[in-house]
């Protein structure tokens, strides 16, 4: 159909070439040539050239108006086509129009539902929010207290601290002594807890049973047990018998021979205790 | 004078203001230092028992050996050996306590035995703290005096063994209980035939009398709570048979004489009843209760196994037996309520024996093989461990003392079976005085027997 419409499309173009050519030559011949009325031969010669041509023009008007008219069937033809294609492509359109909608209506329920969503998450973060902001505030608070308070306590331990630093340098030398003094302590402390622990006496039936026996005792410079006062009872005599005569028999105590040192070790607080 | 008054009441005011600042700050000076003694060593009491016999004084039946024999055999004192005693003092007051504090004791028995005539002995005793004090003469701690029959200075002297060990330990002393055991010897005119008596002895093996004599077999004698009388089983009919017998009258009265065996009697904490093994004509027994007072029997398992040496719960609501029901011999425990048997050892191949241990509800005492043999040992129920005691080998009838601190056995020595004791923390071991032939099946009696 296309290849017929090009051929006739063709021809009609060639044809009006030709006849163009045609009519430019027999003009510049007229211009040129037409010597005015040479001959009569010349005229009629020319006239029948003219009527060919003419002869010719009207074939091809003809053949233009066939063409013409093929051409506007091809035409109507396509215009039927294409007003064919339009009505599909209106259809197409209307069913795409249609499933838009459908889709539109999807969308905008599914917005809706997302909003509805969104709305009691917002109105839940709006709680949580609040909570946090509620939260905030009581830390906030509870910062600022604990701030002041820590301020306070810096104050207070930088006041003792100063205070003590004072004190310490006011008699460093002092203090370098306590803390040799309380070695020397704590080293006889030992001394007196190996020296006891050695002589208690657990039985082996009693090993397990729970006991807790505190004595006081009082020592001579010599570290000779002077006397043993009983101030918790484990409840079993046998049992605080046998740490009694453990005492006894660490006796004498080992006990520094320094007097300043020794009047810690006066009097001491025992405590047995099975662990 | 009205004018001052207000003056003076104010600088006493003051006084006293200052008096109470000297005494507060005087106060962390008088602050007694702090020692904590968290552990003690875990040893015997070191102790010296002088001899009581004032006319002879070393002689083997002084009240004084057999203080020291108890107090040595009780697993918690160290005796001193007589011979190695500065001094045989039979008074307080001429005592030097440094004299005796040098030889490492802690404490000194001294006492007098002197017969009146009559068959009478008055006995005195002195238990003596040389620690108690820093004074040079000894504290005393005890004083008792006694009379009584000559024939009584023994179970006195056990008496005193008992009072000196509660007041020492704080535990009551097990010196007084008896032993009752099988002693099997050939016969003296017919050495092919053998005797099997049920003896009753004091529990450091002297004093031994038998409660009944027979050709058969006599088996597993077993002490009511009370002490009065013994179960065991006896095959003087050639089968055997449970009776009971009087202690003190030797009176029997027979318990169970079903088909096949009667084995294993036990008496109940409440003494009502008996719970025995009975095979009731089959091969194999189960363990049954039989009510003493109206002839009762339960029967508690009933399975094809050997279920047998049933030992009560001291609540009396459940009962420890043996039984091969897993393939070999190990301890269960079944509930008297809903007769539900549940295993309870599954350390080594064999456990047998089981008893509760006095004065535990965690522990029992039983015969556990393993590498080294039969032994006893001691399985704790709460922990789940086992502690063997002996190292024998060849242990039978273990039976603890009703403080739960020694186990009586029976063990072989050269081909003979002897009587032995252990104490339950392992640490003392001790052979029981020979008797002719072998002893075995020991049954260490309650508090009263």
């Amino acid at each position: 159909m296309q290849a017929r419409f090009k051929q006739s499309f063709g021809y009609s173009f060639f044809f009006h070439i030709v006849l163009a050519i045609i009519f430019f030559v027999s003009l510049s011949d007229s211009l040129i040539t037409i010597p005015p009325a040479s001959s009569a031969k010349e005229v009629q010669n020319n006239k029948e050239i003219v009527n060919a041509v003419a002869i010719s023009e009207d074939d091809l008007s003809k053949e233009i108006r066939t063409q013409q008219a093929a051409d506007n069937a091809v035409k109507a033809k396509a215009a039927n086509e294409a007003r064919q294609l339009a009505a599909a492509k209106a259809q197409a359109l209307a069913q795409i129009q249609q499933a838009k909608q459908e889709q539109a209506a999807i969308a905008v329920k599914q917005q809706a539902d997302a909003k509805k969503a969104a709305d009691q998450l917002a109105q839940l973060q709006a709680q949580q929010k609040q909570a946090a902001q509620q939260l905030a505030q009581t830390q906030a608070q509870t910062a600022a207290a604990k701030k002041t308070a820590d301020a306070a306590a810096a104050q207070k331990a930088a006041d003792a601290k100063r205070q003590a630093l004072q004190q310490a340098q006011k008699a460093s030398a002092t203090a370098n002594n306590n803390v040799q003094t309380q070695n020397e302590i704590n080293r006889y402390v030992g001394l007196i807890t190996q020296a006891i622990q050695a002589q208690w006496t657990q039985l082996p039936g009693a090993a397990q049973q729970k006991l807790a026996t505190t004595m006081i005792i009082r020592l001579a410079a010599d570290g000779t047990v002077l006397q043993v006062q009983n101030v918790g009872s484990s409840g079993n005599p046998a049992l605080d018998r046998l740490a009694l005569t453990a005492v006894y028999k660490a006796s004498p105590l080992p006990v520094p021979a320094d007097p300043s040192l020794f009047a810690s070790f006066r009097e001491l607080k025992v405590k047995f205790s099975d662990t | 004078m009205r004018k001052y008054a207000p003056n003076k009441f104010r600088s006493l005011t003051v006084a006293a203001r200052c008096l109470a600042l000297m005494l507060f700050f005087c106060k962390p000076a008088l602050a007694a230092l702090d020692i904590e003694i968290t552990r003690g060593v875990v040893r015997t009491i070191p102790i010296a028992i002088a001899p009581f016999d004032v006319s002879n004084p070393n002689g083997p039946n002084d009240m004084a050996r057999i203080i020291a024999n108890d107090l040595n055999h009780s697993g918690q004192f160290q005796v001193m050996p007589q011979n190695r005693l500065p001094q045989q003092p039979h008074d307080a007051d001429a005592i030097s306590s440094d004299l005796w504090k040098t030889l490492g004791l802690d404490d000194l028995v001294i006492g007098r035995a002197v017969p009146t005539g009559s068959g009478q002995t008055k006995v005195d005793m002195t238990l003596l703290d040389l620690f108690h004090s820093t004074q040079s003469t000894p504290t005393i701690l005890m004083q008792r005096s006694y009379t009584v029959a000559n024939s009584q200075t023994r179970a006195l002297a056990h008496h005193i063994s008992d009072v000196i060990y509660e007041k020492l330990t704080g535990e009551k002393g097990v010196f007084s209980t008896r032993l009752a055991y099988v002693t099997v010897q050939p016969m003296p005119n017919n050495p092919r035939h053998k005797l099997y008596s049920l003896m009753v002895a004091d529990v450091d093996g002297h004093n031994a009398k038998p409660l009944l004599t027979s050709t058969q077999p006599i088996m597993s004698p077993d002490w009511s709570p009370d002490g009065g009388s013994i179960a065991y089983v006896s095959f003087e009919t050639k089968l055997p048979q449970i009776f009971t017998s009087d202690v003190a009258t030797g009176r029997r009265r027979l318990i169970s004489s079903f088909a096949g065996i009667n084995g294993a009697p036990a008496f109940s904490p409440d003494g009502r009843s008996l719970a025995v093994a009975l095979s009731m004509g089959r091969t194999n027994p189960n363990i049954y209760t039989i009510d003493l007072g109206s002839g009762r029997l339960t029967q508690l398992t009933n399975d094809a196994a050997i279920n047998t040496e049933p030992s009560w719960a001291p609540d009396g609501q459940s009962l420890l037996f043996t039984s091969d029901r897993g393939g070999a011999p190990q301890i269960y425990r079944i509930d008297l309520g809903s007769l539900q048997a549940q295993r309870i050892t599954y350390i080594g191949a064999y456990n047998a024996s089981a008893a509760y241990l006095p004065g535990s509800s965690t522990k029992i005492s039983l015969l556990h093989r393993d590498d080294r043999g039969f032994n006893i040992a001691i399985y704790d129920l709460q922990s789940g461990t086992m502690q063997t005691l002996t190292q024998g080998g060849s242990i039978e009838s273990p039976s603890p003392a009703p403080n739960g601190r020694m186990i009586v056995y029976s063990t072989n020595v050269g081909g003979r079976r002897m009587l032995g004791m252990v104490s339950s923390n392992g640490q003392v071991n001790i052979r029981l005085p020979e008797v002719s032939g072998d002893a075995q099946a020991p049954a260490w009696s309650p508090y009263k027997g």
